[in-house]
């Protein structure tokens, strides 16, 4: 879209109030990946188990913010755990330690620590299995805050090999490609997982919350403009609304 | 219920936003602050990013001066010629705040060095604001009236000496200059209009009558926070016009309420009272600052959503 567009398309809500542009429904909406995909390169290096199919449906709506990715799929061993990892797009990250400075708490960028990581990811079972890496102290610190969910026992695994998970994104998901990669363990822990299909989708900003983040970063300098004007605007549109009012 | 910011990257309630919004619109109303010093705190304790916090703060700001100026300028309480030159120290000290800002975002030092601000100027604001009110109301009750001596200081020997007839003044220009600097590099920092900064030294540095000072304060407050408005947009990318937009619809609907208030309380109680709000506020961040949280913490450098 090109510049002069772009203005032409932000104009009218600014022209009738500020109120337009607030009452605007800002929603992250996400662009649904429905796919049935036969994992066949996958399975034929499985030994045994494998997915006869696989589904993902993202489905947000207005204003409700929180997002659940829904993974349907069927195996043919469903008493061996069945194990789904979601990845979300990478960000950089910056890993920092308190440290006490001149009697105030200080952070202090730690070395070594990992510098892009997915900003978001979540890892599910069908069992009771461990998932989390024990004594990681940024996978702890990444698990407080909620950019990594771990839950046990989040797919529901019926005795004909049907499975069935949930994973709730939390509302503020970042925007980008996400992957979906399901393994199912070997019987003991020692044997390797073995990756039986991967499916992907992506979150998408759309209408006022693409256009004015876009906005932001490719005309800066015309979005700042229109930012102070529409603080003039408010601020004189509230003193001609209440000054016959005092 | 939520609403995503689009520049915060994060999803927020947005009654929560317009009530806090309303909340510090209210006291603005109540106590006559510009309120920025309250928003932009509460903004942090509510997980907006600091960067974001103060960078919106400043467009909302920009609307409420332009609303609470235009009563003054009717009135004519305003000192055109003071605020040219306040304005004009104003945006170069803003454009100066607003490099600041930017250079220790790269240094990753910005959410710090507000912390400190805040700690710094709210502890000495509401401190002497408390003391202030304390002997005005100790000398109401011995009955004595408060008196203003007019000193001869180094300022009255500075150059560029020019005539303010409005303000009947003859004080040096470099004066208002480097009030408006001063202001203007707090103002882009802090996320504050610098009303509680600019008002004190209109009063007791300028001399400047106290008729005019409000009206001139505002007129300022509405250039600075424009240009800081437009340069952290325009260079650090954290205005956001969604967030901006509830704050905006909160502190209109609390201003009025505020304003309705304010007749029914006593104005020196009402000095006291802010007084104990402002230091609160600092001894809230201070404490952040003293015990920290917990001991691994992260943020996500390209993209300002999560802790």
């Amino acid at each position: 879209m090109d510049k002069h567009l772009w203005f032409q398309r932000l104009r009218p809500g600014l022209t009738r109030a500020p109120l337009v542009m607030m009452t605007v429904v800002a929603a992250v909406a996400v662009a649904v990946a429905v796919a049935v995909s036969l994992a066949f390169a996958n399975t034929a290096r499985a030994q045994g188990p494998d997915v006869a199919a696989m589904e993902s449906e993202v489905s947000v709506g207005l204003f409700s913010g929180q997002t659940i990715v829904r993974v349907f799929g069927s195996t043919a061993t469903p008493d061996v755990p069945i194990r789904l990892e979601l990845t979300g797009p990478d960000r950089d990250v910056s890993f920092t330690r308190s440290v006490r400075r001149f009697g105030i708490k200080v952070s202090e960028v730690i070395d070594g620590a990992p510098q892009v990581i997915p900003a978001i990811r979540a890892e599910l079972s069908s069992a009771d299995i461990p998932l989390r890496r024990d004594g990681d102290e940024f996978e702890e610190a990444l698990i407080r805050e909620g950019a990594v969910l771990i839950m046990p026992k989040a797919i529901k695994m019926q005795p004909t090999g049907l499975f069935f998970a949930e994973i709730p994104l939390p509302p503020s998901a970042p925007v980008g490609d996400y992957k979906i990669e399901i393994f199912q363990e070997g019987a003991l822990r020692s044997v390797a997982k073995v990756k039986l299909a991967e499916e992907s989708f992506a979150i998408q900003q759309q209408g006022f919350v693409a256009l004015v983040s876009r906005g932001a970063k490719d005309y800066a300098f015309l979005y700042g403009l229109i930012c102070v004007l529409v603080a003039v605007a408010a601020g004189w549109i509230t003193e001609r609304v209440f000054r016959n009012r005092r | 219920m939520s609403m995503y910011l689009p520049i915060a990257e994060m999803a927020t309630n947005p009654f929560v936003i317009l009530f806090f919004g309303a909340l510090v619109g209210a006291m603005s109303g109540l106590f006559g602050v510009g309120g920025g010093f309250l928003m932009a705190p509460i903004l942090f304790f509510l997980g907006i990013p600091p960067s974001v916090a103060v960078s919106t703060e400043a467009t909302q700001i920009c609307a409420a001066s332009v609303s609470g100026s235009l009563a003054h300028f009717r009135r004519g309480n305003l000192d055109i010629k003071m605020g040219v030159l306040l304005v004009a120290g104003g945006l170069i000290g803003s454009t100066l705040g607003v490099f600041t800002f930017k250079w220790l975002i790269t240094l990753g030092s910005v959410d710090l060095v507000i912390q400190l601000f805040y700690v710094v100027f709210l502890g000495g604001v509401g401190g002497l604001m408390f003391l202030e009110s304390l002997q005005a109301m100790m000398r109401r009750r011995a009955g004595k009236t408060a008196m203003h001596k007019r000193r001869h200081g180094f300022m009255h020997g500075l150059p560029f000496r020019t005539k303010f007839p409005r303000s009947k003044l003859y004080i040096s220009a470099i004066l208002p200059v480097t009030v408006g600097l001063g202001v203007g590099f707090l103002s882009a920092i802090m996320g504050v209009g610098g009303g509680f900064i600019m008002v004190p030294a209109m009063i007791y540095l300028l001399g400047m009558p106290t008729l005019v000072v409000v009206g001139t304060s505002l007129f300022t407050i509405i250039f600075v926070t424009a240009n800081n408005t437009l340069q952290h947009a325009w260079f650090n990318g954290t205005v956001d016009l969604v967030l901006a937009g509830l704050l905006l619809l909160g502190g209109v609907i609390g201003a009025q309420i505020g304003v309705r208030l304010s007749g029914r309380f006593n104005a020196e109680q009402l000095r006291i009272l802010l007084a104990l709000i402002v230091l609160a506020v600092c001894f809230k961040i201070l404490s952040d600052l003293l015990v920290g949280g917990p001991a691994i913490q992260f943020s996500f450098t390209n993209g300002a959503g999560h802790g």
